[in-house]
């Protein structure tokens, strides 16, 4: 059969992986009848195709293989962990920085009861919910750095 | 496991470990670097929740995984570290005297480790992990279409330094 051995060579990997059409292989079977340097370059890969699969390398120990799954399993657990441990903290302190902001802002205490014992002084009034929310502001910035660089990671992003 | 669930098996984990350190340590040549990156990609495996979700293999998933830090982990290595394998692999004893010692296996090896980190992964994948050519594609990140040839290249690259054995 007349060919460009350079050209149909890469059918030669598919045809010794079965990767190929059922016309490409047909094609392929003709070639290896007439070609040498074809017929050659088949047998060649074959061998190493079966060299490569009978390698041996360097292996992980039992003890390596059962600390490795322990420990990606573990994780798992931490990982929950710190999902309840974020969103428990944001509702605490989302509600009650707030909710103890506005008590001190509007001086709820002395508002109620009127005696002069229950005020809360200027500095402490407005100088806490300044400090939460600062705090706040923080802790939040961090969260969603952590968060963007979690997603940025490029090997979560690789798909099933 | 149960059935509904989205974590491997431990049986799974240690199955997809075994393939993932054989690939790392194929890439990286270092037990430790090797064993440091399949257990990042397991904890990343068992932290997507996604094993039972997938589309397409969770062995291509997961050695897609570990071949990407596999490399990162090559990059951050001195450069010297390729050349000192080219000459690891340039210490290959001489044809007859190999045969005698039926070290064949060995110089494939060390050709197969001495060749570009992209020839070598191809043919690895596929003659050692007996991935199809669709499952390569996904771990390379590489159109379908061209694993064919691409591996028909690295294949006549490790031909070409074997020659002198394969008579």
């Amino acid at each position: 059969m007349k060919h460009d051995c350079q050209e149909t060579e890469p059918l030669i990997s598919g045809y010794l992986d079965g990767e190929l059409t059922q016309s490409d292989r047909q094609r392929v079977d003709l070639i290896l009848e007439d070609c040498e340097q074809c017929s050659l370059a088949f047998a060649e890969m074959k061998k190493l195709r079966k060299g490569v699969g009978s390698l041996s390398f360097d292996q992980l120990t039992e003890t390596e293989k059962s600390n490795m799954t322990k420990n990606a399993t573990s994780g798992a657990g931490s990982n929950l962990g710190q999902f309840l441990a974020i969103t428990g903290l944001i509702l605490v302190y989302g509600v009650g920085a707030c909710w103890l902001s506005w008590e001190l802002i509007t001086d709820a205490k002395f508002a109620d009861t009127g005696d002069t014992k229950d005020k809360v002084p200027m500095f402490i009034r407005f100088g806490l919910p300044t400090l939460i929310g600062g705090v706040g502001i923080l802790f939040f910035t961090v969260l969603f750095q952590r968060l963007k660089a979690a997603k940025t990671d490029k090997y979560t992003d690789v798909q099933f | 496991m149960t059935a509904d669930s989205h974590l491997p098996s431990r049986d799974e984990l240690e199955a997809l470990s075994e393939s993932g350190f054989a690939l790392a340590i194929q890439l990286l040549s270092h037990h430790e670097d090797a064993a440091d990156v399949v257990q990042d990609a397991l904890r990343k495996l068992v932290h997507s929740g996604r094993y039972k979700a997938q589309k397409g293999s969770p062995l291509a998933w997961f050695l897609k995984v570990v071949r990407n830090s596999a490399l990162d982990t090559l990059r951050q290595r001195r450069p010297n570290d390729d050349e000192a394998l080219a000459r690891l692999a340039a210490t290959a004893p001489a044809p007859d005297i190999a045969v005698e010692l039926e070290e064949l296996a060995g110089i494939m090896r060390r050709q197969l480790e001495a060749m570009p980190v992209a020839q070598r992964e191809i043919v690895l994948l596929r003659d050692f992990h007996d991935l199809s050519y669709t499952e390569i594609a996904e771990v390379l990140g590489i159109a379908p279409g061209t694993v064919m040839s691409r591996l028909h290249r690295a294949r006549n690259e490790l031909r070409k330094r074997m020659k002198k054995y394969l008579k």
